[in-house]
């Protein structure tokens, strides 16, 4: 029935093994499989990308338990099922509540609770992880005055003209004092400006060290609130940035992956490049609040 | 290819059947929302690769054959091709840079699963296949197939010579395909079906 591995050519499999790792598969596997055809050998090809997946999941790519999916995620998903003709009947969420006519994406834009991993959950105090973000912006008013005391511009940069345009247009605009988060960090000041209407916001970083973004990157957080009060999500993740060396300040604009609302809080880590989706907060930079979350 | 044919999910979900899409969310959504997580820069685009990949994976579901892989192992082959691809054409080239944390395993062991978490039984067995194999064939594995990472390029981050690269990559492969296919066919035999593989190693 099968012709075998063994009748692949080593250059021909190694073709083969390397579109499988680039993630080509399928489709791109299919002018193999015309040649292994011939071969009486094209189960291989479909044999040997399932061990790939299984390598995969084997390394731990699929640490498959740590993190359940979360509810707003699988609701988000059933509704694509609905809208895609994918049920064969109504469905449930998990409130069960039937979803089969949902017109509207609107979990799409609900804030996902902050799901440490297991590891993280077992080894810590309940509620130290939300402390983290939210204990450190009500106590960053102690500390906040004394750190910067005024901010310059950023020679030749758009965004530090942008920022200007901000402050002196935006009829919402908060002015928030950076301050340090960890004491590596101690030296570091500017601010963070904000238009909560206009999503549109500046940090100025100055004395921030240099990174390498090879090595990691520095990831902005933006903590959310409902009426002064912070909310017990995980932060919107406002992007990574790059700190160049030999810079003595940095005017950075804020680009927040969600619409952010009710902002309470600003704060920076630092994480592997490309920045992470939860940060374990393991690297805390710098933190900047209003006064009105103290307490 | 466990036997267990009636607990399978996907063919369900290939007939329409109510409840099946929201088992198989509920089985595998774990898994796959890990395997974004750690492939993906940010939540957003995390969760935007959920939803895709679990969208093909119910249009599929009619595709899948129980004696090739089981059915984790065939939704994690429809993600990584979906998180590789969506790396690529966001211009980013895939990596171990891309939300690693400290559970990345450096050398396999046959009885240290992942992050202690229970592994599918493709994957245990592609574990214990890896262990076999040498540290300097196992880093090529792992950034080959996890990493999703050119020949070349771990050529050059390992100091490899490129031929060697290929030739573990390889062999490592196909060493994995033989242990499932081993397991595959003792199953078939212990069910009483008829094999479907034949032929022996390379």
């Amino acid at each position: 029935m099968s012709g075998g591995i063994h009748t692949i050519p080593e250059d021909v499999l190694d073709r083969i093994v390397e579109t499988i790792a680039a993630g080509h598969g399928g489709q791109g596997l299919s002018e193999h499989r015309q040649y292994l055809d011939g071969l009486g050998a094209a189960d291989a090809l479909d044999e040997l990308e399932a061990a790939a997946a299984a390598t995969s999941l084997a390394f731990g790519a699929a640490d498959g338990g740590p993190y359940d999916l979360p509810d707003t995620l699988r609701q988000r998903c059933l509704r694509a099922a609905v809208e895609e003709g994918l049920t064969g009947g109504p469905i449930r969420d998990t409130a069960d509540q039937t979803v089969s006519s949902v017109s509207a994406p609107a979990v799409e834009r609900a804030p996902l609770r902050f799901q440490p991993p297991v590891d993280q959950r077992v080894q810590r105090s309940p509620g130290l992880a939300r402390l983290g973000w939210l204990a450190a912006a009500a106590c960053l008013v102690i500390a906040a005055a004394a750190w910067w005391p005024s901010t310059g511009t950023a020679a030749g940069s758009d965004a530090a003209e942008l920022r200007q345009t901000l402050i002196a247009s935006a009829d919402d605009l908060v002015r928030w004092d950076w301050a340090a988060w960890d004491d590596e960090y101690a030296g570091t000041g500017g601010d963070v400006v904000w238009s909560e209407s206009r999503q549109e916001g500046y940090m100025v970083l100055a004395g921030l060290p240099a990174n390498d973004p090879s090595e990691s990157q520095y990831q902005l957080w933006v903590v959310e609130s409902s009426r002064g009060v912070p909310l017990e999500t995980e932060p919107v993740d406002g992007g990574v940035f790059d700190i160049p060396a030999g810079s003595t300040e940095v005017v950075v604009p804020i680009r927040a992956a969600l619409r952010a609302e009710g902002v309470a809080a600003f704060a920076v880590t630092r994480e592997a490049p490309g920045g992470v989706v939860v940060s374990d907060q393991s690297r805390r930079v710098v933190i900047a609040a209003p006064p009105a979350i103290d307490g | 290819m466990t036997g267990q044919d009636d607990q399978l999910l996907l063919p369900r979900v290939a007939q329409g059947e109510p409840g099946s899409v929201e088992a198989c969310l509920d089985r595998f959504g774990g898994l796959v929302w890990s395997l974004a997580r750690r492939m993906c820069p940010t939540r957003i685009e995390a969760e935007d690769a959920v939803q895709e990949i679990f969208v093909e994976v119910w249009r599929t579901a009619g595709r899948y054959d129980s004696s090739i892989a089981s059915e984790a192992t065939f939704i994690a082959m429809i993600a990584r091709r979906r998180l590789i691809d969506r790396q690529r054409r966001a211009g980013r080239r895939p990596s171990e840079n891309a939300l690693v944390d400290e559970s990345t395993p450096g050398t396999v062991t046959p009885d240290r699963s992942a992050d202690g978490v229970l592994l599918d039984e493709d994957a245990a067995l592609a574990r214990s296949a890896i262990a076999q194999l040498s540290e300097e064939q196992q880093r090529v594995l792992q950034l080959a197939f996890y990493f999703g990472q050119s020949h070349e390029k771990i050529s050059a981050s390992t100091g490899l010579p490129l031929g060697t690269v290929k030739t573990h990559a390889r062999r490592g492969l196909i060493k994995v395909r033989e242990i499932l296919r081993a397991e595959r066919k003792d199953t078939a035999r212990r069910n009483g079906s008829p094999a479907t593989a034949q032929e022996g190693g390379v």
